[in-house]
């Protein structure tokens, strides 16, 4: 009992000493650090909305970057050409990437594994390409410029950290609630048999889109923060290669776990940042990395440690190697009545 | 009128590319669950190879050889050294196909550079040909004759051959070939290098009425896929199917409503989805 609660001390201790960290950080870190932390954070927000969907349902998402797109086209069109300000932009591009997980949900939720991935990334690239072909809404591949971020955050780099950082801390918080809950438990109960759970009497397709809406939704804070950041929306960042950025974060910290998904992008944001200002053929080492991963070290380094109990990529990939989970099964489809 | 003529024989040419691309994607996927995500890749790269030998010999048939059979042969060691060890763990596969197709592109990048290139069609098949009150490119009824002929060719592959059957049957039911003694393993390397030389061999066909540029691996790849999730996964009808009414959508699309065009390949998506998940050929995976 003593040593248990020794043990919570000490975990709040170390809370207390990171959240130390991060809140002095603005006034000890040089300004390229800074900025380094304003991006791990803003793509923290996205690769946890990948993990919670991964990681709580199975289902590995190709459209991150769709909903990345919808979101960040929106406050940059609203801001850009139409000068609405501050407070509505953002909020109708949330707005708008909710309306559209649900649409796109009731068709990608029907299926499952390897199906799934195929389909989003189907939506995925139909959404680039028409960022590009759509030359009179989204000016093509030079994008909208001249994105101004609020009042508050325009041009201080530590405005635009600390309000980073309290929207990313809420996020943490909200998922953490929510991975806890009954709802939490649900979706795991999902992705380990889903047919049980239909036979319990649960409305198995809409506790999943919910998951699906809360991904899309995390994913477009992320990408508002994005486009206020760089100033600037351009088909770049909603790019198949952009997609895989985030799934490499989440797998490579280990997928399921929110402290995964942070380190993750830590250590992708890094590396990206680094890698870009030494060579062109950053592509070519993620696309390595990836591989390296995947084939070597599934369960990510989190996973990889064994230590913390987490729900790994190995339960995700058994659940796809039975084939009958594969499709919309009769079962299924009286679930959601 | 003429447009609508222009639009149709563009989606039936577009079809043609289509089914080379997405036959062998349909395939590899009925046999072994696995979605191949470099296919996209594995064209473009055919492309340039083309290109490269055509700019070398000037010999355009010999090009799109030799682009199949090194694109075979990078299919063949793709499998040996990188699938063959995940055979039961498909999503392990799909996300290994998924990270070379992102390395390969870059790698062509690095090899040919990013400037859009045209691959030069021999005189004699590309005199135009006047069909339906249009002046239609003789090149691209080429193409679709040599479709019809590699479709048939694949049909009696499927149908007469042992190892054809052996697929046909791998397909249907995996479990029961493998506890016939067949390796149903090695015959998915077979599958993956015949799919591999149809997209190379397609690469430099479509790269002969389009450009070999890069971003042509992604797009491909997705019209394959689209095809593929139309047609039902698996079913070799299914990507005839699939590829004529990809391509007859997009065409008919980009014709009508060009800035779009993209959006309405979507359009049947949606619908085979919501209405018979497994596809129109597809059987009831289980």
């Amino acid at each position: 009992m003593n040593q248990q609660h020794a043990i919570l001390s000490y975990r709040y201790l170390l809370i207390a000493g990171v959240i130390l960290v991060l809140i002095s950080f603005p006034w000890w870190a040089p300004l390229f650090y800074l900025n380094l932390a304003i991006r791990i954070l803003f793509f923290g927000i996205v690769v946890m909305g990948f993990s919670f969907l991964g990681g709580q349902l199975g289902l590995l998402s190709l459209m991150q970057s769709f909903f990345f797109g919808i979101a960040g086209y929106t406050v940059a069109i609203l801001q850009v050409r139409y000068g609405i300000l501050f407070p509505i932009p953002p909020l109708i591009g949330l707005f708008a990437a909710i309306l559209l997980a649900i649409f796109f949900g009731f068709f990608v939720l029907r299926t499952q594994g390897v199906y799934f991935l195929m389909l989003t990334m189907v939506i995925g690239q139909i959404g680039w390409v028409l960022s590009l072909q759509l030359t009179s809404i989204t000016h093509g591949t030079t994008g909208i410029i001249g994105v101004n971020a609020p009042e508050i955050l325009h041009g201080s780099q530590i405005a635009f950290y600390f309000v980073q950082l309290v929207i990313f801390l809420i996020c943490i918080g909200f998922l953490f609630k929510v991975m806890r809950s009954p709802f939490g438990l649900f979706l795991r109960g999902i992705r380990e048999s889903e047919s049980r759970m239909i036979m319990l009497g649960y409305p198995v397709f809409f506790i999943k889109l919910a998951a699906f809406v809360l991904s899309a939704a995390l994913t477009a804070i992320g990408a508002i923060f994005y486009v206020y950041f760089y100033g600037v929306m351009n088909p770049d960042a909603i790019s198949l290669a952009a997609n895989v950025n985030i799934m490499l974060a989440s797998i490579l910290g280990g997928m399921g776990s929110l402290f995964g998904a942070i380190l993750g992008s830590f250590i992708v944001k890094t590396l990206n940042m680094s890698l870009s200002a030494i060579t062109a053929r950053y592509m070519l080492v993620t696309g390595i990395l990836f591989l390296v991963v995947i084939m070597f070290f599934p369960n990510g380094i989190i996973g990889g440690l064994g230590e913390v109990k987490i729900s790994s990529f190995r339960t995700i990939w058994q659940r796809v190697t039975q084939r009958e989970t594969f499709q919309i099964s009769k079962k299924q489809k009286d679930g959601y009545k | 009128m003429f447009l609508f003529s222009l639009a149709f024989l563009n989606g039936l040419t577009l079809g043609a590319l289509l089914f080379l691309v997405a036959s062998g994607l349909t395939l590899s996927f009925g046999l072994m669950r696995i979605v191949n995500l470099n296919h996209g890749a594995f064209y473009l790269t055919g492309g340039y190879i083309g290109l490269s030998f055509l700019k070398a010999t000037g010999n355009w048939p010999l090009s799109v050889l030799a682009a199949g059979l090194i694109i075979a042969l990078l299919a063949f060691f793709e499998d040996q050294f990188l699938l063959k060890r995940f055979r039961e763990q498909p999503l392990i596969v799909t996300l290994i196909t998924l990270s070379i197709a992102i390395i390969i592109a870059d790698l062509d990048l690095v090899i040919w550079g990013g400037k859009p290139q045209l691959l030069d069609v021999p005189e004699i098949i590309n005199s135009p040909v006047s069909l339906f009150g249009v002046m239609y490119p003789g090149y691209r009824l080429f193409i679709l004759i040599l479709a019809i002929i590699i479709c048939i060719a694949l049909w009696i592959f499927l149908k007469k051959t042992k190892v054809g059957i052996t697929i046909r049957a791998g397909i249907d039911n995996s479990e029961m070939v493998n506890a016939l003694g067949i390796n149903v393993e090695k015959i998915f390397t077979y599958v993956f290098v015949i799919s591999g030389f149809l997209a190379g061999i397609a690469g430099v066909i479509g790269g002969s009425f389009s450009m070999v540029a890069p971003g042509q691996d992604w797009s491909m790849l997705t019209f394959a896929l689209v095809t593929v999730i139309i047609g039902g996964m698996g079913s070799f009808a299914g990507s005839i199917l699939g590829s004529l009414i990809t391509g007859m959508t997009f065409s008919y699309a980009s014709a009508y409503i060009p800035e779009l065009s993209n959006l309405f390949i979507f359009l049947p998506v949606a619908i085979i989805i919501a209405a018979r998940g497994r596809g129109l050929l597809g059987k009831e995976l289980q």
